[in-house]
């Protein structure tokens, strides 16, 4: 049955039908607005989920490029500080410590030995403060103690010192010059350093001959290989009754004990000025063998890290990040300088001007460059004033042993400044990468939430004219009945 | 029958009037055009034919019509579309009223093309955006660890984030009041939608006793219909009601349309009108709870019950003394027989009364308004229950009268020596409820004949007014109290005084025959005979379920041809109406849609109530479920930050360390060592680390670990407190070095962590005052301080924002233990986020999918509804043409027969 139209029904359907038009017309409206293909989730549930998901890709790419480039410019600063140090290892230029030492060993003329310490071990100081370089308010080469300096020359501590000797204790003999006599102190006192406390014996002769003095006759007693003992006249007496009475020396005795440092030439100060300088990485000794030391060190070099995500993946396994996902930031200073310790046992051989061969293994040399041209320095400043002659033997072949080790030690630099380039390449080519994918993702989102101006206008215009076709058919629709045509 | 000379006058003049009737209603109709609900009304009119001999009649034997009546008025209406078009309304009124709350939660949840343009984040969204941001603060301090710019800024990112969070928590709170707002208004307007349809009800039905068909009043009540539709599902019947002699008029009845998808709950189809009965829908109301009254074992106040043997309170309902529930209209002096209550609430005897545990004088469950706990549940403040249930109210009419409804059923035939209820408890054949007992014949030489005595002659009597009067003895008296000795006119319980007066009774007296032919007093013994003027007997059955129903049994017999009896049994229902409690699912239309948004959680939904009252709740998400959602993600990301932020120090290898010496004497840092002797007496050293577990841990070690604090139940607990406690300050003494504090809290003003929400969650008192983000746990060898820019743990921050994926699961919500132990999601906080968004976006579209189809099928029933309904100007205009030709034919009629009559009155057969 063909449904009958009514007056009310078809003003209904009409209003239906031109609130749907309009409301098409609003939406195209408001797509020429936004420039969006869709402004709530409502409207595409899946795409704005996967648009959101491209933002926030988009954005940890961002952010990943904006913390990549902080670390590009901290290499960037590294690398500059490396290079400052290759210069001032390298050059040729005459104030170089690598001349230098080349001269202290070649120059016959040796007065200018002195100069050359003092330069050197200026040169020592210049290579620690270019690696306390910093970026920022970062120190560069402190690995993860990026807020303090990482090198510090610390005064040469002696392990001998005793800050409150005590008599009672054994361990504190060093301090003591005698030994106590037990009926002239209180007791369980066991050191003095009063010699009338001391514990008296016969007066040892130093020149005592034991043969001599066996097949001595009369004659022979006065002369000064005759008795064990001294008399108070200075006289030898194999009777130790008659014999000086001295106080009785600690053999334990050491008169450095009283000093908190020791000075380039071992002697004791407590002047930390006057004292010698030692190089220390972060708190650590840098040339100690101490095995809680070399546990640091290690540490430092192997186990501690600073880990940065800049777009490798970033995971954790347990709560454990795996390295292979970040980047590690941290740059030990200790590491380009050479390393750490010293090495003992080094056997050196010196060959003088007329060919004659000698050997000498000395321990304690330095692996680091630093303290490397500090200790060349000391050496060097150590030698005889007049003639440049070297303050002893030892003094000698130490010196050749080190510059033996620079010569390591600048090898390792050169490979671990390399090293460091290439941690740099990487960084540039990931700045690029993510350079990329963030623009990728860009594109991507854009493509899936913005409107084409070109379609989205024409949608409009056709929204539009479907909106005026519908008004004109209202208007029609209501004007339109019998009524109009009746005639009376 | 013929028509009479004149009566062609009174043919057309009918003629004129029906013509001019069909133009009056044709103008009503189309005047009315605009008015809402209006139905298009038709005249009925019929030939007027006029049986039977005519005393002249014409030869020609010819019978015509006498001309055209007005019969009626009567309104063009499908009670199917009608039927279709509220079904749908309800169905439309559903997907409008979840869609309108849906749009409200958009305006929060949803940020899509959301963002600060002029800082170039326009699409990016607001609160999804702070996740993002505070990743990448955190990244920014991993590269810039120890310098407290960075560190602020990772605290005021955090801060806007949590104030999105508690912002977006409120606005959801308030779109929930507002909604409850509008439930409320939307059952007011039901209520008056109900109120009014049962006016009219009574309106129209004063008009139909009178004959008036009451087209309009019909209208406004469909209209009324109609709108009430929209707000609940309704199924609509008509049925012819008798009023008297024969009179029937038509009754409306609404009822609930069978909302709920479980056969076996009949509430979904509640009586709401029934005539000139009308119900109201109301929100159920429940006392406030008094918090301080909540059980607590070492709290006498808080235990309901006494105790039987003790007389002290008790918590245990096995345990509590037992008193009779008492009737609370009962005073003093009445009927000891109505002093209590049975199990049904009805009066009774003490014998029968209902029990109830003996309540503890001390226990106020419930707060009144004014905030003072409080016994008694009528006193308690009451508001509205959060599962936002709803009662349908007895059916009253205008005065108040509650509804009763009777049902009768259809008799059944049966046999007469069927057992049935005899009304006094005892099982007797049908046919025995027809026989009474066999009497004797009143014979005044026979004083045992004689019902009544005489005391004044000493005589038995056969008439009540010869008898001497007596008070009438209350039999259940308690032989105690003398105001309820006897019985007064009413048969209440009085004193003598005011006691009725009764014929006293023949103590003689036996006026049965008992088998053998003796007389008897004793009914039981009497002889039980057929009484063939006995036909139809009634019996109240007892054992009513509901206080003042009643059950009639109707028993009927018919006397056969062949001496029998053939018996039918009916039965007849009276039905008080009473108030219904409905189900969550038994209500449709746009208050469900606003219940369901109020109260379904979604996956938060408890176990127990998809068991037991919706299994398809879990599925279901209103506001709660957004709220908890948001709460969930707040109280995973607070759990986690602070989980992250308190830790104790630790070596390179893992190990805790706590403060030990170097050869050189200096303090370092060394590993926490425990060292014990096992069970076999042998010294055992272990290590502490970070894997460590106590419940790995040797018994006897963890005795040795409890050495100076008992409590302690974990490695956390011993490395913070093993030492013990400092004998001067009380202070605990750690082992290790605790790093770092709570993060998140639920105040601002404090750092308690517990029970945090999206609307509370907070930056730490102690985080908004000092910097407290832990770097890094891991110290270098011999150290007790980790390296000034480790940052492992700022890194590993920046992997739970920004990285890892959490199983976000509802049971891990403080109060929904018991709710869904299934992830709702695995992924990062901001795939939670986006992940709300998408169930938003999906629920709204689906909605507004089913919003726009069911709008779509309403418009084209209701278009079918005005096809049959509506007026139509062509149609109107037609039939103004057809009356307007009508009346004037009709007028032309009039002169045609006045000219014949002329005619043939004053020209026929006349000469000049």
């Amino acid at each position: 049955m063909i449904p009958r139209m009514t007056t009310v029904g078809t003003l209904k359907n009409y209003r239906y039908s031109l609130n749907g038009s309009n409301n098409t017309m609003t939406k195209a409206m408001n797509m020429v607005l936004t420039r969006r293909l869709f402004n709530s989730y409502a409207e595409d549930p899946a795409l704005a989920t996967r648009c959101f998901q491209i933002r926030n890709s988009y954005w940890k790419a961002q952010s990943q490029l904006n913390v990549n480039e902080s670390l590009r410019h901290k290499y960037d600063v590294a690398w500059e500080s490396l290079s400052n140090m290759s210069t001032d290892l390298y050059a040729v230029a005459e104030d170089t410590a690598y001349t230098s030492v080349i001269r202290a060993l070649s120059d016959p003329t040796g007065p200018g030995r002195t100069a050359l310490g003092q330069s050197l071990e200026a040169k020592a100081k210049d290579l620690a403060q270019i690696m306390n370089g910093r970026y920022g308010e970062n120190y560069v080469f402190a690995g993860a103690d990026t807020l303090n300096a990482p090198f510090t020359w610390e005064a040469k501590e002696n392990p001998a010192y005793i800050e409150t000797p005590v008599a009672t204790n054994p361990d504190h003999a060093a301090a003591f010059q005698y030994e106590a006599d037990p009926k002239k102190v209180a007791a369980g006192v066991l050191y003095t350093k009063d010699p009338n406390e001391a514990v008296q014996v016969p007066q040892e002769n130093p020149d005592y001959d034991e043969e001599f003095t066996k097949n001595a006759t009369v004659a022979d007693v006065d002369d000064p290989r005759y008795g064990q003992y001294l008399t108070p006249d200075g006289k030898g007496t194999t009777n130790p009754d008659i014999a000086n009475q001295v106080p009785k020396e600690n053999e334990k005795y050491d008169d450095t004990a009283a000093f908190k440092y020791l000075k380039t030439d071992g002697t004791g100060t407590n002047d930390e000025n006057e004292a010698a300088k030692v190089l220390y990485y972060r708190g650590v000794p840098v040339d100690s063998n101490d095995p809680a030391d070399v546990e640091k060190m290690e540490y430092f070099l192997k186990g501690e890290s600073k880990y940065i995500d800049v777009g490798l993946g970033h995971k954790e396994t347990d709560g454990e990040v795996v390295s292979s996902t970040v980047f590690d930031s941290s740059l030990q200073g200790i590491y380009f300088a050479g390393g750490y310790g010293t090495k003992n046992g080094v056997k050196v051989e010196i060959e003088d001007d007329e060919g004659n061969k000698e050997t000498m293994v000395v321990d304690n040399i330095p692996k680091n460059v630093i303290s490397i041209v500090n200790e060349m320095g000391q050496i060097l400043q150590r030698c005889r004033k007049d003639d440049g002659a070297w303050a002893s033997k030892e003094d000698q072949f130490r010196f050749k042993a080190l510059v033996d080790e620079f010569e390591d030690g600048c090898s390792a630099f050169r490979e671990r400044w390399t090293e460091m380039d290439t941690q740099s390449g990487f960084l540039r080519d990931n700045s690029e990468l993510l350079t990329d994918t963030k623009d990728s993702l860009q594109q991507q989102y854009m493509e899936l939430e913005d409107a084409d101006p070109a379609a989205a206008i024409s949608d409009f215009m056709f929204a539009r004219y479907c909106y005026d076709a519908a008004l004109k058919v209202g208007n029609s629709v209501l004007s339109q009945s019998l009524m109009d045509y009746m005639n009376f | 029958m013929g028509i009479g000379t004149f009566g062609s006058f009174t043919q057309a003049r009918l003629a004129i009037y029906a013509a001019q009737t069909g133009i009056t209603v044709t103008g009503n109709n189309i005047s009315n055009i605009n008015t809402p609900g209006y139905t298009r009304q038709r005249l009925n009119q019929v030939s007027l034919y006029t049986a039977g001999a005519d005393r002249y009649y014409s030869a020609g034997d010819i019978r015509t019509g006498q001309g055209a009546l007005v019969k009626s008025l009567s309104q063009i209406r499908s009670p199917y579309l009608d039927i279709r078009y509220r079904t749908l309304n309800a169905q439309m009124g559903y997907a409008d009223g979840r869609l309108e709350t849906l749009n409200e939660i958009q305006q929060i949840l949803d940020e899509v093309g959301s963002g600060d343009e002029s800082k170039g984040e326009g699409g990016h969204g607001v609160l999804g955006l702070e996740f993002k941001k505070l990743a990448e603060a955190f990244k920014n301090l991993v590269d810039q660890t120890g310098h407290q710019e960075y560190d602020n800024t990772v605290r005021q990112v955090a801060k806007n984030l949590v104030t999105m969070l508690n912002k977006y928590a409120n606005r959801l709170e308030e779109v929930r009041e507002n909604t409850e707002s509008k439930l409320e208004q939307n059952l007011e307007e039901v209520n008056d939608y109900l109120t009014t349809i049962r006016s009219l009800n009574e309106e129209i039905r004063k008009s139909e006793i009178h004959g008036d068909p009451a087209l309009e009043l019909r209208d406004e009540r469909n209209l009324q219909i109609d709108k009430l539709s929209e707000l609940i599902d309704i199924n609509v019947t008509y049925s012819e009601e008798e009023i008297a002699g024969g009179l029937k008029v038509e009754k409306l009845t609404i009822r609930l349309d069978n909302a709920n998808p479980d056969s076996q709950v009949f509430t979904d189809e509640s009586l709401l009108i029934d005539g000139i009965f009308g119900a109201q829908i109301k929100l159920d109301k429940l006392p406030v709870k008094n918090p301080d009254a909540e059980y607590d074992p070492n709290n006498r106040a808080t235990w309901p019950y006494l105790h039987k043997d003790t007389g002290k309170p008790t918590s245990a309902l096995s345990q509590a003394a037992m008193v009779k529930v008492e009737n609370p209209n009962w005073t003093q002096g009445d009927d000891p027989a109505l002093r209590y209550l049975d199990a049904n609430g009805n009066p009774t005897d003490e014998a029968n009364a209902a029990e109830k545990p003996m309540a503890n004088p001390a226990y106020m469950p419930y707060l009144t308004a004014d905030g003072k706990p409080t016994a008694e549940l009528s006193e308690a403040q009451k508001v509205t229950d959060p599962n936002y249930s709803m009662t349908i109210t007895e059916l009253k009419n205008k005065i108040g009268e509650v509804y009763v409804a009777m049902n009768k059923g259809t008799p059944v035939a049966v046999s007469g020596d069927r057992l049935v209820d005899d009304g006094q408890g005892k099982q007797v054949a049908i046919k025995e409820l027809f026989k009474v007992p066999k009497t004797r014949k009143v014979d005044p030489k026979d004083s045992t004949t004689l019902p009544f005595w005489d005391d004044a002659n000493n005589v038995a009597v056969a008439t009540a007014a010869a008898a001497t009067k007596e008070k009438v003895p209350n039999l259940k008296w308690d032989g105690k109290d003398p105001n309820s000795e006897f019985l007064n006119e009413d048969g209440e319980p009085t004193d003598e005084a005011h006691a009725a007066l009764r014929p006293k009774q023949n103590p003689n007296y036996k006026p049965y025959m008992d088998a053998a032919g003796k007389p008897t007093a004793d009914l039981d013994q009497a002889q039980m005979v057929n009484d063939p003027t006995k036909n139809r007997i009634a019996v109240t059955t007892p054992d009513l379920p509901n206080p003042g129903d009643t059950t009639l049994m109707v028993y009927k017999r018919v006397l056969l041809s062949n001496g029998t009896y053939a018996y039918t049994a009916q039965m007849i229902t009276q039905e008080v109406s009473r108030p219904v409690s409905l189900d969550d699912n038994d209500l449709s239309g746009k208050i469900q849609a606003h219940r369901e948004m109020l109260t379904e959680q979604g996956e938060f939904t408890d176990r127990d109530v998809i068991a037991d009252v919706d299994e398809n709740a879990g599925g279901k998400r209103g506001i709660p479920y957004y709220q908890r959602t948001l709460d969930l993600l707040a109280n995973q990301f607070a759990k986690v930050m602070n989980e992250a932020n308190q830790g104790f120090l630790m070596d390179p290898d893992g190990n805790y360390i706590t403060t030990g010496k170097n050869d050189q004497g200096e303090e370092i840092g060394v590993p926490v060592t425990v060292t014990y002797n096992d069970a076999g007496g042998a010294q055992k050293t272990i290590t502490l680390t970070k894997d460590t577990k106590w419940e790995d841990l040797d018994p006897e070690a963890q005795k040795a670990m409890q050495a100076n604090d008992p409590t302690i139940e974990s490695v956390a607990d011993y490395l913070k407190r093993g030492g013990g406690k400092d004998p001067n300050t009380g202070e605990e003494i750690p082992i290790g070095f605790f790093r770092g504090g709570v993060l998140f809290s639920n105040n601002p003003g404090n750092d308690d962590p517990s029970g945090i929400t999206a609307a509370n969650i907070s930056i730490s008192n102690t985080w908004d005052t000092t910097h407290l983000l832990v770097c890094d746990y891991t110290c270098p060898p011999g150290s007790t301080e980790p390296a000034s820019g480790a940052s492992d743990n700022i890194r590993h921050f920046e992997y739970l924002v920004g990285e890892q994926k959490f199983d976000f699961i509802p049971t891990d919500l403080d109060g929904y233990e018991n709710a869904s132990g299934v992830p709702m999601l695995n992924g990062t906080f901001f795939e939670m986020w986006n992940s709300i968004g998408t169930t938003l976006g999906e629920d709204q579209k689906y909605t507004g999918t089913m919003l726009e189809t069911h709008y779509k099928n309403l418009l084209s029933v209701d278009t079918e509804r005005d096809s049959v309904s509506s007026v139509d100007f062509n149609d109107e205009a037609m039939n103004l043409m057809m009356y307007s030709k009508s009346y004037n034919a009709a007028c032309r009629l009039m002169t045609t027969i006045d000219s014949v009559l002329d005619k043939l009155i004053n020209n026929t057969g006349m000469t000049t």
